[in-house]
This record gives C-alpha cells, structure tokens and sequence, in this order.
C-alpha cells in the first residue's frame, strides 16, 4: 500500500460507528471529539493525497482497489477507490467543509438530547459522501449515493417529534428515490452498452457507444442528478428539508450532497459530450432552475427558505454551465458555492441560536448592533452569493456566464440561456440583500410583533437578551468567510481540465457586466427595503404587484399542482388497492373466508357426533356396505 | 337331502343380519352383547360352510389347505369372541356402577 485513501472514507464510517453505538455512554465532549477527529483526518489524508495528485503530471491520480464486490456471471463489480484531480477536489471540499461545519455542530447542538445521534449521521453523511467522490466505479459510487440520501432523511427528521419534520425528511426521500430510479436504469444501461461499471473504462468506450444509446443513459444519469441536486421538475424536496437542523442545511443542503449531481455530470464528462441532445436538456433545465428557484426566493418569510431556493438556484447555475460542457467551470462553482452558501447557512444557524430557534425574518431586524460578527460574516457571505467584485462567487458565476455567451460548446439556444443567467443574477443579489436588510437592518421587531406564523417556536425576545454565538461556532465562519472572499482566485477550470479552451475575447466586459449587475442588484434591495418601503408597499398592493407577490410566496402553485397531478391520483390508487384487494380480497376472502369456512364445516360436521353408540354403529354398517357394493361392482358383479 | 350352500349361506345371513338389528336397535347393553355374538356366529357358520362345501379331505380345491383349517378360524374366532365378552361384560359392570343402569342411551360423554 503506497497511499492512505482507503482511510478517508473509513474513518468517518469508524467515527459513525463509535458515535452510534457507544455515543450515550461516552458524553457530549467525547462524542464532540470523535466527530470532528475521524473528518479532520479524512480531511489531512485527502490534503496528503491531493499533494501527490497535484506534484505529478495532471493525468495521474492515486488508485486503490479492495477486490471483487459484487460477483455474479460475467458481471463484477471492484471496490476500488481513486483520487484524481476532480475526486481529489470535492474530497477537499467535503471533508473541509464538513470539518469545519463538525466544529460549528459541536457548538450548535450543544444540550441537544440527541448530542450523539446527531454526530453519528454526522460521520456516516460524511462516509457515504466520500465513497461516493472516490469511487472508481459507477456501482460503488450508487452506494454512496444511497448512502447520502439515508442521512439526508435521517438528519431532516433529526427532531423527530416534530410531525413537519418527519414528512419532509420522507418527501425528499421520495422524490429523491425518483430520481435514483432514473440513475439505476442509467447504471444498468451502461453495463448494457460498455460491459463495464469503471469510469476509466466507460469513458475509454465512450467513441463505440452508438448515439441513441448515449441519449438515453446520459438523459436516465440527468434524471438522477435532478433528484439529488434538487433540479426542475424534482426540486421540491430541498426548501422543504430545511426542517432539519442548520449546521445540517449547511453541510447536506447546500454544500456537498446536493452537489453530486454536478460531480456525476463532470465525472462521466466524456460520455455526455457524446449526446449533445441531453446537453442542450441539462443547460435548458439549469437556466430555467435558475430563474424559478431566484423568483421563489424573492418573497420567502424563513430565513433559512430563501437560502434553500438561493442554494436550487445556485445548482441552476452548474448545470448550466455542465451542460455546456465546461464541467471544470460548474466544478468551480461547486467549490465556491460550497464555501459561501455553508457561510451563510451557519451565519442564518447563528442568528437562529441567537434568537432561540426564530427563523421568520418579520420578526427579525436590526440585528447588526447585537450581533457584529455574525452580521459582518454574514454580509461576507451575501455579497459572494450575489457575485460582488472580487469575492469567490463573482469569479466563478461570471467564468459560467462567460462560458455560456462565449461560443464554449455546441449548445442551442445560448442567448437566451446567458440572458436567463445574467437575470437571474441581479434577481440573486437583490433577494441576498433583501435578506440582510431585513434581518440586519431596520429595527427590531421580534419584541413586538405578534406571532407572525404558527410554525415559530419561539416568543417574543428582547432585544438586549439577544447573544452572540460561542467561539467554536464563529471560528468557522471566519474560515469559510476568508475563502469565500479569496476562492474565487483559485484556478480550478484549468486545473481540471488542463485541455480546457475558453476563448479569452469578452471574458474582461463579461466580468464588467456582472460585477456591475450585482452591484446594481444590492444597491436596488438595499434602497427599496431601507430607503423606500413605501414604494414597496404601495407597489405590493397594485394589482400586478399583489399576483407577482402570490406566485413568488405560493411557490408558483408547483407543491399544490404536483400534488393535484401526481400525489392525489396515486393516494386514490393506493385507496382503491387497500379497500378493493387488502380488505376485500386478502381479509374478507382470503384470511376470514378461510376460517369461516372451516368452522361452518365443523359446525355441521359435529351433527355427526352425538355421542350415541348405536349411532356410531349404524354409520360404521352404512360404511360396510358401501365398502361392500364398491367391492361388488367393481367386481363387475 | 343335502343342504346346498345357498341355503347355508341365507342361514348365515338371516343370523348376522338378526344380530346387526340387535346391535343396532337395542337399549341394554346386554342385549347388544349378545346381538354381537349373533352377529359373530352368523359369520362362524358362513366359515364352516365354506369348509364344508370347498375343501375336501384331499385338500382345498382353492389352495391346497388341510380340511380342518375352517374349523380352526372358527375355534380361533370363538375363543377371540369370548375374550370380547369379558371385556364386554366387565365394562359393563363398570358402567351399571357409575349409572345404575345398563342402558346405552346414558352413555353420551363422546357428543361432539
């Protein structure tokens, strides 16, 4: 063994062992330790393994292989792992950013009764994840991808009292499960066309596939990727798993696990630049994901519901630039997503913790006195989401919008997807900003106004009874602040796809254009939420402003349509199965018919019995006779 | 005269058939008893018959048994049926104790 990346997944899987079956007994601060100790060695180990990676010519990577998993006929399955310049960044992202939201969780769950199950999801999230980056294999990597989506359900349910939790937690298992579908099928297509499970392999075989077949793999993996990363039309599960706790929004809903779409898309990169038809599907679906998902975000009241549609939008934006075909691009938004979107969802955790458990943002306000520090990260993180200058989040949204209005590719309808993207942009910076204005700024109003929605827990706080978070949760966000201010100067297309050939012309007046869209953005929802409210007011209840405001809060009507559609004809299909076939088939025929049968049959039977001799007698001669005139007539007498 | 089989074999019938009536259509106990040893000598008879009629003294025409092998199933029956009648007559001792009478009617513990 020359490496140490079988340890990166394994660690986090000791971790979950250790925190699940001896978690109670150990204590909080053990339990604590060991959390964050098993990813801070995934995260050193993938650190040593990336140096390798990165020492050596762009092409190598680090490989291990454990042997045959599955073995049945002439199909096998190796459980091999590999690091390699893509897995090895996402291993970077996944273990630094679940260390450092590990560290804040310690500080966040603190006097949670649940201390212990929390980390354990905690680790094996983290396991799963990793196998599935590592993976060499598109078999082991659906094992990791089972994998996330079981923590994802556990952890959306983690306060399983709750009955708003648990059916969220089950709705993004469901929806989720339809895009696994659509992923198995894609997995049992490949094997059909390749013959093999191996990403080397299939991308080697990828010139032998004919067209058709690579349409409909690339579009049942696309299938799959929506699942998981939250896109059109399977996107509504994400708001909704916000009901788990913070740190998990920030490490599952944000960060990683909604972002192995993208890494399945750039893995399989060869492979979908054979079908140029799912491509134009992939990018038309992000752009449009985009859009919805910012215009949804406009007019949520949860603090944390804005970041969730902000995060669907920001997945918009990879696969838009996935589906041109720049894979390293939406890679790198990956990674600054990563870092400013966990930014803010720990930032939002902070305020929460701060205003015991409030998320409705009417109740908020005027918080920057009170909390400076939060308010000053937070307002880090804002400004990266909404591709202010120079932050992580202005680099890699324009390298996506350049991509898309630079000719990178063979993609349709270009224009209209670079001009959904630049929208979507400005729509970004001012829902970010409307946020902070209305959580920061302004005065506050959790003291006074009376309970905005059931769903808040908490009652009226003052004030000056409003803390700051603990250490160990602001240390992270300083972390994750710096990054999000310097990520943006990493040069992650070129070091992924060192072939990579984005034509230079536009790229200065494409950053010009969004730098001057975003500020334009912020300045706009600053103005109108601090400056003009009355505007806002007087416009929200014109007639066109009244319906703009409904759509955007309803959703766009999309949970109640689905539900109509989809939810209500399989519930009536579910009703007619119980009553028709359980009650009436399987209980009433089958389970009470047949011991109804059998004791009527006994009740007239036991007529026979009465107990009398002579009874008994004149059967036994009716029988001898009987026996008697067979015997006779068989005979032939 | 001699007697043709037939008209053996109806004797024989007329004394099981008389005893399966007995059996069948009595209350006491010894009466039925006693039916039944109609019912096994109507059966003796038939036996005896058929040695008579079939097996000669050179041996059967049948199977090559000795003359004397029908009366020994019958000896053999007579002795079974007397074991049966004290077995018979000892539970229905056991019974005139319990019930204070020998009638079968009484005798209903085994209705369903």
């Amino acid at each position: 063994m020359d490496n140490w990346i079988f340890l990166i997944p394994l660690l986090p899987f000791l971790g979950f062992l250790v925190n699940g079956l001896l978690g109670r007994r150990l204590g909080d601060r053990a339990v604590a330790i060991i959390g964050c100790a098993s990813v801070a060695g995934a995260f050193a180990i993938s650190v040593s393994s990336f140096l390798q990676v990165d020492a050596a010519k762009p092409d190598t990577f680090l490989k291990q292989d454990f042997g045959t998993w599955i073995q049945a006929g002439d199909l096998s399955v190796s459980f091999g792992l590999v690091i390699d310049s893509l897995s090895g960044v996402m291993c970077l992202v996944v273990t630094g950013v679940g260390l450092l939201i590990h560290v804040y969780s310690t500080g966040y769950m603190k006097g949670d009764s649940g201390y212990a199950r929390f980390f354990a999801y905690l680790n094996l999230f983290m396991a799963s994840m990793l196998i599935l980056v590592t993976a060499d294999n598109i078999v082991l990597m659906f094992l990791g991808w089972e994998g996330v989506g079981l923590c994802s359900y556990l952890l959306i349910g983690f306060w399983y009292k709750g009955l708003a939790n648990c059916s969220a937690g089950i709705k993004a298992f469901v929806v989720n499960r339809i895009g696994d579908l659509g992923f198995l099928l894609g997995i049992f297509a490949i094997w059909a066309a390749c013959g093999s499970f191996e990403f080397s392999a299939i991308v080697e075989k990828v010139a032998e596939i004919d067209s058709p077949a690579a349409f409909w793999i690339c579009l049942l993996l696309f299938v799959g990727a929506c699942g998981k990363s939250a896109q059109i039309p399977l996107y509504v599960w994400l708001p909704d798993a916000m009901a788990g706790p913070t740190p998990v929004s920030a490490l599952i809903h944000a960060a990683t696990m909604v972002t192995s779409g993208v890494y399945l898309l750039a893995r399989l990169g060869p492979l979908f630049d054979a079908a140029p038809g799912v491509l134009t599907i992939v990018a038309t679906i992000g752009a449009l994901t985009a859009l919805l998902a910012a215009l949804i975000a406009f007019s949520q009241n949860d603090i944390k519901k804005v970041l969730a549609y902000s995060t669907v939008s920001q997945l918009g934006y990879m696969f838009l630039a996935a589906g041109m075909g720049a894979y390293s691009v939406a890679i790198f938004h990956v990674v600054t997503h990563a870092f400013f979107k966990a930014l803010l969802f720990l930032g939002a955790g902070a305020v929460i913790h701060s205003l015991h458990h409030e998320q409705d943002m009417r109740r908020m306000g005027g918080l920057r006195r009170r909390l400076p520090w939060t308010f000053a990260l937070y307002l880090i993180g804002g400004l990266a989401l909404s591709g202010f200058p120079l932050t992580a989040g202005f680099f890699s949204k324009d390298e996506i919008l350049h991509v898309a209005h630079s000719g990178f590719g063979n993609i349709g309808p270009r224009g209209v997807l670079w001009a959904i993207g630049l929208l979507t942009a400005l729509l970004t910076a001012f829902y970010t900003f409307r946020q902070i204005a209305l959580v920061f700024f302004g005065s506050y109003r959790g003291a006074s106004e009376p309970q905005a929605s059931e769903e808040s827990a908490a009652h009226g706080l003052e004030l000056d009874k409003v803390k700051e978070s603990p250490l160990s949760m602001r240390i992270p966000l300083i972390v994750l602040a710096s990054l999000s201010l310097a990520g943006g100067f990493l040069a992650i297309p070129h070091f992924l796809q060192p072939g990579i050939e984005i034509p230079e012309d536009g790229k200065l007046s494409g950053l010009i254009i969004g730098g001057i869209v975003s500020i334009t953005g912020i300045a706009a929802a600053l103005a109108i939420y601090l400056r003009f409210p009355r505007a806002l007011k007087g416009f929200l209840s014109s007639a066109p402003g009244k319906l703009a405001h409904r759509l955007s809060s309803r959703k766009f009507y999309v949970d109640e349509i689905y539900q109509k559609l989809i939810i209500r004809p399989i519930g009536v299909m579910a009703e007619i199965c119980f009553y028709v076939v359980d009650r009436l088939i399987i209980d009433i025929l089958l389970v009470h018919g047949s011991g109804f049968g059998a004791s009527a049959l006994g009740h007239l039977l036991r007529r026979l019995q009465d107990g009398r001799t002579p009874t008994y007698a004149a059967w036994f001669l009716a029988g001898a006779i009987l026996v008697l005139a067979v015997t006779l007539w068989a005979a032939g007498g | 005269m001699t007697l043709s089989l037939d008209l053996c074999l109806y004797l024989c019938a007329a004394v099981f058939s008389i005893g399966v009536y007995g059996v069948l259509s009595r209350q006491n106990i010894i009466v039925i008893l006693m039916s039944l040893e109609l019912m096994l000598n109507g059966v003796n008879l038939a036996i005896i018959s058929f040695g008579r009629y079939f097996i000669t003294p050179e041996g059967s025409a049948l199977s090559g048994t000795g003359a004397s092998s029908s009366q020994i199933f019958v000896i053999i029956v007579l002795a079974i049926a007397a074991a049966e009648a004290a077995v018979g007559l000892a539970i229905l001792l056991a019974v005139y104790r319990r019930w204070r009478s020998a009638r079968i009617g009484n005798m209903r513990l085994l209705k369903g």
